[in-house]
């Protein structure tokens, strides 16, 4: 190796300089459902702030505490000047867009904008068309909008299918969906980590778990009802984040009232079962049956890795006017030239082991910073070392930079 | 003919440009420390400046709104310098104030032709000698999260109280002079604003009835910076108290009298705080003049700006346009499916519309929330809208 000094502060990265590499990480979820209230991994999120009901999360943690009055003017909320580009937001619907506002004129959303599971008891078919146009009504669509879904994951398991001679048609069944938004779980739920179990007055007496990481809810405790040990009772889209429950026997002899009155008379109790699994439209909530739902999601953070090398004889130069003694600000300008000093002394910053005696000098740099450039030397990131860090000739250094991607 | 690909004329894309705002309003009970018991400042031990979040900041639901310092001039540095050695004034972290200063001046600011940090000037006009040159200055650093791409022009308004000592004004006497507001604003930004290295900035005034006046100013905000430069001269102008005109109040009580006097600035508590913001910004710690400016905020409210832009396609179906269907189920026994006779017209549900590059590889998917009849009959254009 030459021992020649090499100057210069570029360096290009080399082939096995830059790396990329993916961690998988698997957040562990869990939601517990008791008299029509939601809780997220056992957390008091209302306690923290009282604008974020629980078992929900709150996008950007706006408006933490805040008061809710919005009178009193403490909310941070969106809007958006009307213009000719029809932007909006999602809760105004086209034709309140175009005639319930004149350009210029400010439509407002709201924060926090937050998310949480859905328990929606569809029922089969036959009830839907009894649904107006309402938001109820809407749920008619919710199956049939899984249908393509459903049937393309039949190669996991034949419970897949929508419709078949083998498992029935969904549009006959007591259906339960469970919706759990992507925020929770990530890139997908992980298979064979769902689990929903299903207590009344505290003892476990139903439980169901994709044990067979197929998708295929199997009912895995819980002999008192109809329901048999072993039995498919519904099944997971794990890209999706829905739970669809299939099953409307009985699976302990506990009869409750899981549904809310129809015209103001109360409905008759019912089984518990996976029908009735996370009901939260009755008057009283349902108070001896709870619900827990534990499952574990899968997200991806991609880190780009570099190796910036500061090798012998090299970056043992800084640009920095400090790096020179005062005497080599021999400038001379004119208003055609600018020279400096011929004779430029750089700082010995050597330190001598004895008093009085200066040691020889070294060139010796402190590296405070790596910058990444790119191709047309625009500086686009900068890693700063928690302390500059000793480089002499003789030196040779590998900082190691990560980025999240 | 049926044909699938369709190429986007000139006259079918245009490009658009939306602002999102969203109103930000920062009340004196987040600000002053007395909703969280001050859990939601967060003080370093560099003392060059404070953080401030919305709840307390161990929390993980807290979020960072801003930073608060001071910092003077070197002509100040200097001055009080020479007076430390002469015995006159016993000047405290006076070095850090300065490298505050010239840190915002030199990003915010930037140089004059001679290589030296410009002064912030609070009539904008850069070179005209020393007037409106500001030297003791607040500053406070909103966070990006708030403001966003940038803050609204004109929709800066801070309600602050400009005289009083602070265990007067949280006593709250009824029509004392510590009950006197002021309501800072960008109110002539409408109408003109300046610009700097560090984009756009406007004057700042008291009232919108000294806007006219640049000399009125008290201060610069930095919209795309989302920095706020105010001097130290907006508190000097309050009325007379029992404790004298100038009272900051700085080592008063702020919840408990020993967490509020942080530095031992040589006098005594009521002494100091009958003192004014001049003494604070000279013999108080950074923290100090961040603390007194903290507890006479009332509230403080300013848009944000998030630009939104878009690229809007018109794809234009013709009568005699896709009609026809290359889905498999469009056909069943070599017969059209949607046909019960042979002159039944044809007829297709639009689901979906691709937008392909010049190679035909598929960029863009745009879904229709339901599907569109269309046959020969009729016409349709379908906007696409692309956000980036």
């Amino acid at each position: 190796m030459s021992l020649k000094p090499q100057y210069g502060n570029f360096f290009q990265f080399e082939e096995n300089d830059v790396l990329v590499n993916r961690i998988e990480a698997h957040p562990k979820v869990e939601f517990f459902i008791h008299k029509n209230n939601a809780y997220y991994n056992n957390e008091n999120n209302s306690a923290s702030n009282s604008n974020v009901p629980n078992g929900h999360l709150s996008l950007y943690d706006y408006n933490v505490n805040r008061d809710p009055d919005p009178a009193n003017g403490q909310l941070i909320y969106p809007f958006v000047t009307k213009i000719g580009a029809g932007t909006s937001f999602g809760t105004v619907t086209t034709s309140n867009y175009i005639f319930d506002f004149d350009v210029g004129d400010q439509i407002t959303g709201s924060y926090p904008m937050t998310a949480s599971i859905s328990v929606d008891r569809l029922g089969r078919q036959q009830d839907w068309s009894t649904l107006t146009a309402s938001s109820d009504g809407k749920k008619r669509y919710y199956l049939p909008a899984l249908k393509n879904h459903l049937d393309f994951y039949t190669k996991l398991s034949p419970h897949y299918e929508y419709s078949s001679s083998e498992h029935g048609d969904l549009n006959d069944k007591y259906v339960n969906l469970i919706s759990i938004p992507s925020i929770f779980y990530g890139s997908e739920i992980k298979k064979g980590t769902v689990t929903l179990k299903y207590f009344v007055s505290g003892t476990l007496v139903g439980e169901a778990s994709d044990i067979n990481k197929n998708g295929e809810l199997i009912h895995t405790t819980g002999s008192e009802g109809s329901v048999t040990t072993g039995s498919v009772v519904g099944v997971v889209l794990y890209n999706e984040g829905f739970v669809l429950l299939k099953s409307s026997d009985s699976i302990a002899t506990h009869t409750e009232r899981y549904d809310g009155p129809t015209d103001g008379v109360e409905p008759n109790e019912t089984n518990a079962s996976w029908f009735n699994f996370g009901a939260t439209g009755s008057t009283a909530g349902a108070p001896s049956s709870s619900f827990a739902i534990h499952l574990t999601g899968t997200s991806y953070i991609d880190t780009l890795t570099m190796f910036a090398h500061a090798g012998e004889n090299k970056l043992n130069f800084s640009n920095n006017p400090t790096y020179l003694t005062s005497a080599a600000k021999q400038v001379v300008t004119g208003t055609d030239h600018y020279v400096e000093g011929a004779d430029i002394a750089i700082k010995n910053i050597v330190s001598s082991s004895y008093a009085e005696h200066s040691a020889s000098f070294e060139p010796t740099t402190y590296i405070t910073k790596v910058g990444i450039y790119d191709q047309d030397k625009n500086l686009i990131a900068i890693a700063s070392l928690a302390k500059p860090m000793r480089k002499r000739e003789k030196d040779s250094y590998t900082f190691k930079l990560k980025l999240d991607i | 003919m049926a044909s699938t690909f369709k190429t986007l004329l000139n006259d079918d894309v245009v490009s658009t440009r939306t602002l999102l705002h969203e109103a930000i309003p920062i009340t004196g009970t987040i600000v002053s420390g007395s909703t969280y018991n001050k859990a939601q400042l967060k003080t370093y031990t560099h003392g060059m400046f404070e953080s401030t979040f919305d709840y307390p900041y161990l929390s993980s639901s807290a979020n960072h709104i801003f930073d608060m310092s001071y910092g003077h001039h070197e002509s100040v540095y200097s001055a009080l310098e020479t007076a430390k050695t002469a015995g006159t004034a016993t000047p405290y972290q006076n070095q850090k104030k300065r490298d505050i200063y010239n840190q915002f001046a030199q990003v915010l600011m930037g140089y004059d032709e001679t290589g030296s940090i410009r002064h912030f000037d609070s009539d904008g006009t850069l070179d005209d000698g020393d007037t409106g040159k500001m030297t003791e200055c607040f500053f406070l650093s909103f966070s990006r999260l708030l403001v966003k791409d940038e803050i609204k022009k004109n929709s800066f308004r801070l309600q602050y109280r400009p005289s009083g000592t602070v265990d007067l004004i949280h006593a709250g006497a009824a029509g004392a002079p510590e009950s006197t507001t002021a309501t800072l604003g960008d109110y002539a930004s409408a109408n003109e604003y300046y610009t700097s290295p560090a984009g756009d900035y406007s004057l700042i005034f008291t009232a919108s009835a000294d806007s006219d006046d640049p000399t009125k100013s008290v201060g610069l905000i930095f919209y795309q910076a989302g920095v706020v430069v105010l001097s130290s001269s907006m508190f000097s102008g309050g009325e007379a108290t029992a404790l004298g005109a100038l009272s900051f109040g700085y080592s008063g009580s702020e919840g408990d009298a020993a967490s509020w006097g942080e530095v031992d600035v040589g006098a005594g508590a009521l002494a100091a705080k009958a003192d004014g913001v001049q003494h604070c910004i000279v013999s108080g710690s950074i923290e100090n003049a961040a603390q007194g400016f903290r507890n006479r905020w009332i509230d403080c409210d300013f848009n944000n700006t998030i630009e939104l832009n878009s690229t809007i396609y018109f794809a234009r179906i013709n009568h005699n346009e896709f009609n026809y269907s290359a889905n498999p189920t469009y056909v069943s026994g070599s017969k059209l499916v949607v046909k019960n006779n042979v002159n039944d017209l044809p007829i297709t549900y639009i689901t979906t519309v691709g937008l392909y590059s010049p190679d035909n590889e598929l960029l863009a998917c745009a879904k229709v929330s339901e599907p569109i009849r269309k046959d020969p009959n009729t016409e349709l254009t379908l906007r696409v809208r692309l956000d980036y």
